[in-house]
């Protein structure tokens, strides 16, 4: 039985209780979370260490290896629950360098200023990297998707808001991407065909009922529901991007009944808690991000990333500096984010099922066999080995959903703190517990 | 005979002695039984155990059901804190917090299965998420109030009072500033509404809004810094701007912390405690089952337990049923039917067959020792067989024997009496009467030899008068020594028991024998014949007979043989059938002793004759003769004089104790000579003078004393013992008044003081007379009854003899059973003898003064 992959070797560790208790003394000490100067960050002599927060998704052991090897500098990874790294890195910017995690995170470090700008002149590959993020469309025709979209985001405006002028500074680098959908064992639900039949409303089926899990963080979580629910007919929303007090109370009322029915079967907060539960058989269908899926069918569960007809969720991932980096580590950052759109890591990712906004240099990583099975959506001419080297997709297969422009011209919405965020939560919350 | 040997089970255990067997049996019975036992002990430890684990899981439920109720409790406040912030709810919550991890610690440490102990473990991780997840809410919490507390309220007011004041202040120049400063006023206001309404409820729109209001707020100060002129407001205006920039910094503090410890709470913490319930609910759904797992198995436990318990039982029983029954047929079986076998043999049924001969226990062991018993009972049939031949053979033989003896000596004896037989052929009748007496006495003797032989004399011991026999035997021979002039004496030592156990018949043997030989072996001198006890230091005292005689003696390499059958010294003129010896040593050691001889040629012999003493308890001085007290004479009547002439202590006791209550004046004395001087002296009226006495016998001293003056007028009777006509004759030629035969009875006594002295007593009651009769009926026979007994004796004809007897018996049981047991011994002239004595009617002699004396 192979382990998740959790980033747990000596450089990567979750965030400890010892790490959280020294990052809040030092946060503690402070009345006000912006320092003039001198906030301490750690000295190392020679090589420089750089710490990264981030998600178990990106923050993998054989990409620190390679980068260490490749920069010839010392990374930490602080891999974590989506809301740990959130809450942490919006709490307390001394505790990282840099920041990996999805755009739904951004406006709220962005708001409290935990994340400085990033100068698009210091990425090398700037100019190559692909239109999504920066102008919302991947090909002319693709829908924008509903929701905080990274091209929203991503440019620092002038007076310090996030918005749609391109100006030379970034809030965040974007590098891998993807739409999501929700995963589901075809030993138990059956397989369905992309773009027809599968669709978001199998996970609201009562037919499924007691088997399905749910990503605890209301900003991925909730949109899943949301479009399950619409999907099912259940309830129809203005903007599924934004929803109001109404559509909330209302969603979290067919939810929480469902909850109370037994619909559900667990949350998870890790990506290796949702590999278990779909491989302990807790969940059939639930909530999950592409490597996971690719984790459970390189361990021989026939695992399937749908591609529902209502669309996907799209998620662009984020890299960010903390507003507390400068000097050498503040350049051993830009070098590492440098490195991470020069085709290594992007190969590496795109076996995990993820795209790269600056996909050449990776295409150069990738054999053709792989290219044309990740990237153009054919069907794939040999076993092809995951992001551990193990069997990952069988020769034949074909990936769901089709090719990376066909995938990203069918975004429904994008992960989102939407302005009713601080409402859903206790909402959230009777939802966990009910 | 059925094979019992051969049945199906016997193998190897046939051959094993019965109590190993037996035990062995047993102790398969009672291992069952110790297995039955331990089973159940077992058993019951089992179920206790079970019984105890089941409680365990029990308590287990409970601990996490309770562990359950805390979690909710602790959600409960936790959400309160969230509403309020109050901190009393903190404390209240840390110590739930300590509780909840004490009671999973506990349960942890008590749990055994491994699954269960993984959910525990991550529940603990999960829950020491959840604690400090907590703190940092509780953290945030005070972050978020200090920012408010400390920063945007008083930040706020601060700021208005400086807005006031500039408004106060007289402006030159442009009204437009005070309106300005109103509007920035109102916009500040706004933002610090809208942060107030942020938070009682978060809302991005309000933070927007706040926001929105802020930048306005911060550009009309622009506005207003661009006109004015006045350093002093315009430093105002800067103090203002600095104002809104850590306004604006606190704000978004606050809305971070607020952001931060809802979703710590709202969504990390809730997201824990979801899984924490999962998790306690998955803990206690195995407890359950294992309770119920447990609960399963008890049951079936106790059913397999039991259904060994039953089969155990069962085959117990089973076992000793089996036991039983091979007890039976193996022990108990064979049991019965040898000892029927046995009792069968001893009845004397010699056929019966004796089974399980080959069996080697001890069933086996009885079966040889039965065929042992049936070949000696065999042997010993047959020579009771042979010796019953052997005796009929005697009898017959002796019968056939004597009868025509007692025919030569009866019919001899007839001639002698007629009176017309010639003296010549008296000379000859003599002849054939010794010499068929001799052969009587030898045939007697033979019969008795070979009696011994077979081993069929008896002893048949009673209480045996030890000097009346001895007087008996000695009277015998008196006559005898006299005749051939010898001096014959017996003496008696004083210690003499009176009484004694013994065999009277084989001692009188005896000591006839003796005396006999050493009378007939002595031509002159004496014979001395001394009886004495003889005292040792271990063992019983012994009677010593010593017969001393002057005789010719006994060469001493003859002394060996003498007692051995046949072996005569001298075969000369001695008569005599060489078995005497030979009899009387085997009557000694019949009766426990033995004879002893020592001599030497020329000088005599002596026999001593060793028995061990007996004593008999003491008796009655006298035989039957005292049974009752003495009559009384009748008053009145002169006090006779008697004078009692006897050797013997014990008799002249007697005869003291007699006459004593008679009121008779007597005195004694113990030899002839004593006797003739109290008579000089005395002058008693009667005197009772015994025969047999040392220094000068009976006979001589009445002699004596009838040559004395008085002494013709004296009433002397003699007190002898002897029964011999002859020496009847003798005593009454030798001028006694009377005699009287020992044993006397009072009676005899009596009559003869009534004869003698006319001496009246008084009437004695019937019973006195009747016990008289009984204890000692005389032996005495009516005279025509005699001729009845004569010719058969004489003819020697038992059947005849017998017959009469028959006819006898009736009124006459104690003559005709003496008589009986003499003809028995076909000692047919001892019975004519006693009929002669009984002719001369009886035990008392009305003598008188003879007529023929001289």
């Amino acid at each position: 039985m192979r382990q998740p992959p959790a980033g747990d070797s000596t450089k990567t560790r979750p965030i400890s209780s010892r790490r959280r208790a020294v990052c809040q003394a030092m946060a503690g000490l402070a009345l006000e979370p912006i320092q003039a100067i001198g906030a301490p960050f750690i000295h190392t002599k020679g090589r420089v260490k750089l710490r990264v927060l981030g998600t178990h998704v990106t923050l993998r052991e054989a990409i620190r290896r390679q980068a260490e090897q490749d920069l010839g500098i010392d990374l930490v990874f602080m891999p974590g629950g989506n809301a740990e790294i959130l809450y942490q890195a919006s709490s307390d910017p001394d505790c990282f360098d840099v920041y990996e995690q999805w755009s739904n995170s951004i406006k709220i470090l962005w708001r409290a200023q935990s994340i400085q700008a990033i100068e698009t002149r210091r990425i090398a590959l700037w100019d190559a990297a692909s239109d999504l993020a920066k102008t919302g469309r991947l090909t002319p025709n693709a829908p924008i998707g509903r929701g905080d979209a990274p091209c929203k985001l991503i440019n620092v405006q002038p007076n310090g808001t996030l918005g749609l002028d391109p100006t030379g500074r970034i809030s965040f680098l974007p590098y891998v991407h993807n739409v999501d959908a929700f995963g589901y064992d075809t030993r138990i639900v059956p397989t369905g065909i992309p773009y027809e039949t599968e669709s978001w409303s199998w996970m609201l089926n009562p037919r499924w009922r007691g088997r399905v899990a749910l990503v605890n963080d209301p900003t991925i979580g909730l949109f899943d529901m949301a479009l399950a629910a619409q999907a099912s007919g259940l309830i129809e929303f203005e903007d599924i991007g934004e929803l109001t007090k109404g559509e909330i109370d209302r969603l979290f009322e067919i939810l929480i009944a469902l909850k109370l029915a037994g619909h559900f079967s667990g949350f998870w907060s890790e990506v290796p808690e949702s590999i278990e539960m779909m491989r302990s058989g807790r969940a059939a269908i639930a909530s999950m991000f592409s490597p996971a899926i690719t984790d459970l069918k390189e361990s021989g569960i026939p695992a399937v990333y749908a591609a529902p007809r209502e669309g996907y969720r799209a998620w662009h991932g984020v890299m960010c500096l903390s507003s507390r980096c400068q000097g050498r580590a503040l350049d051993a950052a830009y070098d590492y984010m440098n490195w991470w759109l020069s085709g290594w890591p992007g190969a590496f990712v795109a076996r995990m099922g993820y795209y790269i906004s600056v996909p050449e240099p990776a295409r150069a990583q990738l054999t053709q066999n792989e290219w044309d099975y990740w990237y153009d959506g054919k069907p794939a001419a040999t076993d092809l080995p995951g992001p551990n080297g193990e069997i990952a997709v069988r020769a034949g297969s074909l990936r769901n959903g089709g090719s990376y422009w066909q995938r990203f011209s069918n975004v429904a919405v994008w992960n989102t703190v939407m302005n009713t965020y601080e409402y859903s939560l206790p909402r959230w919350y009777e939802l966990l517990l009910a | 005979m059925t094979d019992e040997t051969r049945h199906p089970f016997a193998g190897p255990l046939a051959n094993l002695s019965i109590g190993p067997r037996i035990g062995l049996g047993f102790g398969l019975v009672v291992i069952a039984l110790i297995a039955v036992t331990l089973i159940d002990h077992m058993r019951l430890e089992h179920s206790n155990e079970q019984f105890r684990r089941s409680e365990w899981l029990t308590s287990q439920t409970d601990k996490i059901l309770d562990i359950e109720l805390r979690m909710t409790d602790l959600q409960r406040r936790v959400l309160a804190f969230t509403y309020s912030g109050y901190s009393g709810i903190v404390i209240r919550v840390r110590s739930l917090v300590i509780e909840l991890r004490q009671r999973m610690e506990e349960v942890n440490n008590t749990l055994d299965n491994p699954k269960q102990r993984q959910l525990l473990t991550r529940m603990l991780e999960l829950f020491e998420l959840y604690a400090h997840n907590f703190e940092r809410a509780v953290e945030e919490r005070k972050r978020h109030d200090r920012w408010t507390d400390e920063g945007l309220t008083p930040l706020n007011a601060r700021a208005v009072t400086l807005i006031q004041r500039l408004r106060e202040t007289p402006t030159r120049g442009d009204p437009a500033i005070g309106t300005v400063l109103s509007v920035g006023l109102e916009e500040l206001l706004l933002a610090h509404q809208d942060a107030l309404a942020f938070q009682k409820s978060p809302d991005s729109l309000l933070m927007q809004s706040a926001l929105a209001h802020l930048n306005a707020f911060e550009a009309h100060l622009k506005q207003i810094a661009q006109i004015l002129r006045d350093s002093g407001q315009t430093q105002s205006i800067e103090e203002l701007s600095s104002l809104g920039e850590q306004y604006r910094t606190a704000f978004f503090g606050m809305v971070r912390s607020t952001r931060a410890y809802l979703f710590l709470i709202y969504v990390v913490m809730a997201g824990e405690a979801a899984e924490l319930d999962r998790l306690a609910d998955t803990l206690k759904d195995l407890t359950l089952a294992q309770k119920s797992e447990l609960r399963r198995k008890t049951d079936q436990d106790i059913r397999t337990a039991r259904n060994i318990t039953l089969g155990l039982s069962g085959l117990t029983i089973l076992l000793t049923a089996v036991l039983s029954w091979r007890i039976a047929r193996g022990i108990t079986r064979p049991l019965i039917l040898m000892s029927d076998t046995l009792t069968r043999l001893s009845e004397g049924q010699m056929d019966a067959e004796i089974p399980y001969g080959d069996r080697t226990d001890e069933i086996g062991a009885m079966a040889k020792a039965a065929n042992i018993f049936r070949e000696e009972v065999g042997k010993k049939q047959r020579a009771e067989a042979a010796n019953r031949a052997k005796s009929l053979f005697l009898a017959h033989m002796s019968h056939e024997l004597r009868t025509p003896l007692n025919a030569i000596l009866g019919f001899s004896e007839l001639i002698a009496h007629m009176p017309s037989t010639p003296n010549e052929q008296l000379d000859y009748l003599r002849t054939i009467n010794r010499s068929g007496s001799h052969l009587l006495d030898m045939i007697n003797d033979i019969l008795d030899m070979s009696k011994i032989e077979a081993g069929q004399f008896e002893t048949q011991v009673t209480r045996v008068d030890l000097w009346q026999l001895l007087d008996d035997v000695t009277s015998m021979f008196a006559l005898k020594a006299d005749q051939k002039g010898l001096d014959f004496r017996l003496e008696r030592a004083a210690e003499v028991p009176r009484v004694i156990q013994t065999d009277a018949a084989k001692l009188r043997q005896i000591l006839i024998n003796l005396l006999g030989n050493a009378i007939k072996f002595t031509d002159h001198g004496q014979v001395r014949a001394t009886i004495a006890v003889e005292h040792s230091e271990s063992g019983p005292p012994t009677l010593l007979c010593e017969i001393e005689d002057s005789g010719s003696g006994i060469p001493p390499d003859r002394l060996a043989s003498i007692f051995e059958p046949f072996v005569q010294i001298d075969t000369s003129e001695r008569e005599g059938t060489g078995l005497g010896l030979a009899i009387s040593n085997r009557f000694a050691t019949l009766l426990g002793g033995s004879i002893k001889v020592e001599s030497a040629v020329g000088k005599g012999s002596r026999f001593s004759l060793q028995l061990p003493l007996d004593i008999a308890k003491q008796a009655p001085l006298s035989t039957q003769a005292e049974f009752l007290p003495m009559a009384q004479p009748e008053p009145n009547q002169p006090a006779y004089r008697i004078l009692n002439v006897e050797d013997n202590a014990n008799n002249r006791l007697l005869l003291e104790t007699l006459l004593k209550t008679t009121g008779l004046d007597l005195r004694t004395a113990t030899n002839g000579a004593e006797g003739v001087e109290a008579f000089r002296q005395w002058h008693p009226d009667l005197v009772l003078m015994d025969i047999r006495m040392p220094v000068m016998d009976g006979l001589e001293a009445t002699r004596r004393i009838r040559a004395l003056p008085g002494g013709k007028t004296c009433r002397i009777v003699a007190i002898t013992a002897s029964s011999l006509s002859a020496e009847r004759e003798q005593i009454l030629s030798a001028d006694f008044d009377g005699f009287m035969s020992k044993p006397y009875r009072n009676r005899d006594v009596q009559s003869l003081l009534e004869q003698h002295l006319d001496l009246k007593f008084k009437k004695q009651d019937n019973n006195s007379e009747k016990c008289n009769a009984q204890s000692g009926s005389p032996l005495t026979l009516p005279k025509d009854l005699h001729s009845l007994l004569t010719e058969p004796l004489i003819l020697g004809d038992a059947k005849r003899i017998e017959a009469a007897l028959g006819n006898i018996e009736p009124n006459y049981p104690a003559v005709a059973a003496m008589l009986r047991e003499w003809a028995a011994d076909y000692q047919y002239q001892r019975i004519l003898s006693w009929l002669d004595d009984d002719n001369d009617s009886g035990r008392t002699h009305n003598g008188g003064h003879h007529p023929d004396r001289g």
